[in-house]
């Protein structure tokens, strides 16, 4: 049978999972803190390596493509001013940790908090930070400074108090994190063990008050990745017809 | 006699070959790095040669501005740790792992001239020569095999490639904060798709013809009527 069936059917599968990964950058453009998740193709050789160590040519000319991985890109999103009290944005590698409902560890960088009923702060699908911060219900005045340290005039006093210290975590090798929805990641073996450490030290990044951290999806660059994709995608397509073609030339080969 | 057919039929299965051949390109058409392949010779050669080649020309370069996101330009290939074996690719879009070596998409160590490469600092600078310096520091130069011959390469899957013809020199450039996007030209794999459905159905014109002379020939030569 005709390879170039199924080759052309792999790479109409790549395409299309190109395309979701696009869509999903596009529709998470106005996301905070959202990093755009790129696609990564490799081709596919019919060949085990024991062949390529016997120097043997391949058995056929290849077996389409494939996805060898797809990864977020963490790079900085611009900063945009929002002037809540409790918007804050990582300017840095570090994440804030946050602890699910099943006590999980989560990661993110969107960092719209806000005090939860029992005083907690928590993130906006309401998992509180890891580092349990509780914040009086009289607390005035609250300033976060780049350090993360979190002061407010307690119980009508004028002089500021210390409430608390927020901390980050940076992991070795952020391209290895887990996308587990709601914009949070999941530590990976690939990722390595977060440390946790002061905000604006070791390259944790600094904490700015009153902001938060736009997704870095380039519209520019997504549009035109998704022209592209499409018509790689009728490429194949065409690609497929031809070979059904040939097939049916083959067939009729004595009328 | 029946020979005619089948020396015409070995034609069709060369289309078939190359259609695979086109297939395959086209699947690439966006594997970073991709090299497009060829069917070496042409239809009017006597014997159908399943030899394939490269083409080595450079693919378009995409910025990306990820600082690990390398391409080169010239005919230099990154080399990859393969349990212990090196292979060759044009895919340089890599990353550190937990212990901060970098690596590619699969998580094989790219390799310096002295072995895996190590990073501490996120301000990582990779000069047009492949000089790696992380902060300030150069530690380590990425290693770049030139390849003098084409025909030494072969596809091994996964964007890799195994070489084994003779080093040969790279005087290309290396970029950082970019992507070698394949080498596959879209308008020439349709051109070679029209080609070969055409050229299968001249094949079977022949065969066609032949069958019909060889039926009067067979069912007519000597009737006495």
């Amino acid at each position: 049978m005709i390879d170039a069936l199924y080759i052309a059917t792999s790479g109409l599968k790549s395409q299309q999972s190109q395309i979701d990964t696009l869509s999903n950058n596009i529709s998470n453009m106005q996301t905070p803190g959202f990093k755009a998740k790129r696609v990564a193709f490799g081709d596919i050789a019919t060949m085990s390596p024991a062949q390529v160590a016997a120097g043997l040519p391949p058995e056929s000319e290849g077996a389409g493509s494939e996805i060898l991985a797809t990864t977020a890109l963490f790079s900085q999103g611009q900063m945009m001013q929002t002037n809540n009290t409790w918007d804050i944005g990582i300017q840095g590698s570090g994440f804030l940790e946050i602890a699910d409902s099943n006590g999980n560890r989560l990661y993110t960088r969107a960092g719209q908090l806000h005090v939860d009923s029992e005083g907690y702060l928590a993130t906006v699908d309401g998992n509180r930070l890891a580092q349990n911060i509780q914040i009086p219900p009289d607390a005035a005045q609250i300033q976060i400074n780049q350090s993360g340290q979190i002061y407010a005039n307690v119980g009508g006093s004028a002089t500021q108090t210390l409430l608390g210290t927020l901390e980050l975590s940076v992991f070795p090798s952020p391209d290895g994190l887990q996308s587990v929805g709601g914009n949070n990641f999941a530590a990976t073996q690939a990722s390595g063990d977060p440390s946790v450490e002061k905000a604006n030290e070791n390259g944790t990044g600094s904490i700015l008050q009153g902001s938060l951290e736009s997704s870095n999806v380039d519209m520019v660059s997504e549009m035109s990745s998704l022209v592209i994709a499409q018509r790689a995608y009728q490429l194949n397509a065409r690609v497929l017809q031809a070979s059904d073609q040939i097939l049916d030339t083959i067939n009729n080969l004595r009328q | 006699m029946s020979n005619v057919i089948s020396s015409i039929a070995s034609y069709l299965s060369r289309d078939v070959e190359s259609l695979d051949i086109i297939g395959q390109n086209v699947a690439n058409m966006r594997t970073v790095g991709y090299r497009t392949e060829r069917l070496k010779g042409d239809f009017r050669a006597a014997t159908a040669s399943t030899d394939r080649t490269l083409s080595m020309l450079d693919g378009n370069l995409d910025k990306t501005g990820a600082s690990l996101d390398l391409a080169i330009q010239g005919q230099g290939f990154f080399v990859v740790d393969v349990n212990g074996q090196e292979r060759l690719t044009r895919n340089g879009q890599f990353h550190l792992n937990e212990d901060r070596q970098l690596v590619d998409d699969m998580g094989r160590a790219v390799m310096g001239e002295s072995g895996p490469i190590t990073l501490y600092t996120a301000a990582v600078e990779i000069g047009a020569d492949g000089t790696i310096k992380d902060g300030d520091k150069q530690i380590d130069t990425l290693r770049i095999v030139g390849v003098a011959n084409a025909d030494g390469l072969r596809e091994i899957g996964d964007g890799l490639y195994a070489y084994s013809g003779a080093p040969g020199e790279w005087n290309g450039s290396l970029h950082q904060g970019a992507l070698e996007r394949s080498n596959v030209d879209p308008g020439t794999e349709m051109v070679r798709l029209m080609e070969v459905t055409r050229h299968a159905q001249s094949v079977q014109r022949a065969i066609q013809a032949y069958d019909t002379a060889m039926q009067s020939g067979v069912s007519h030569l000597g009737d006495n009527a």
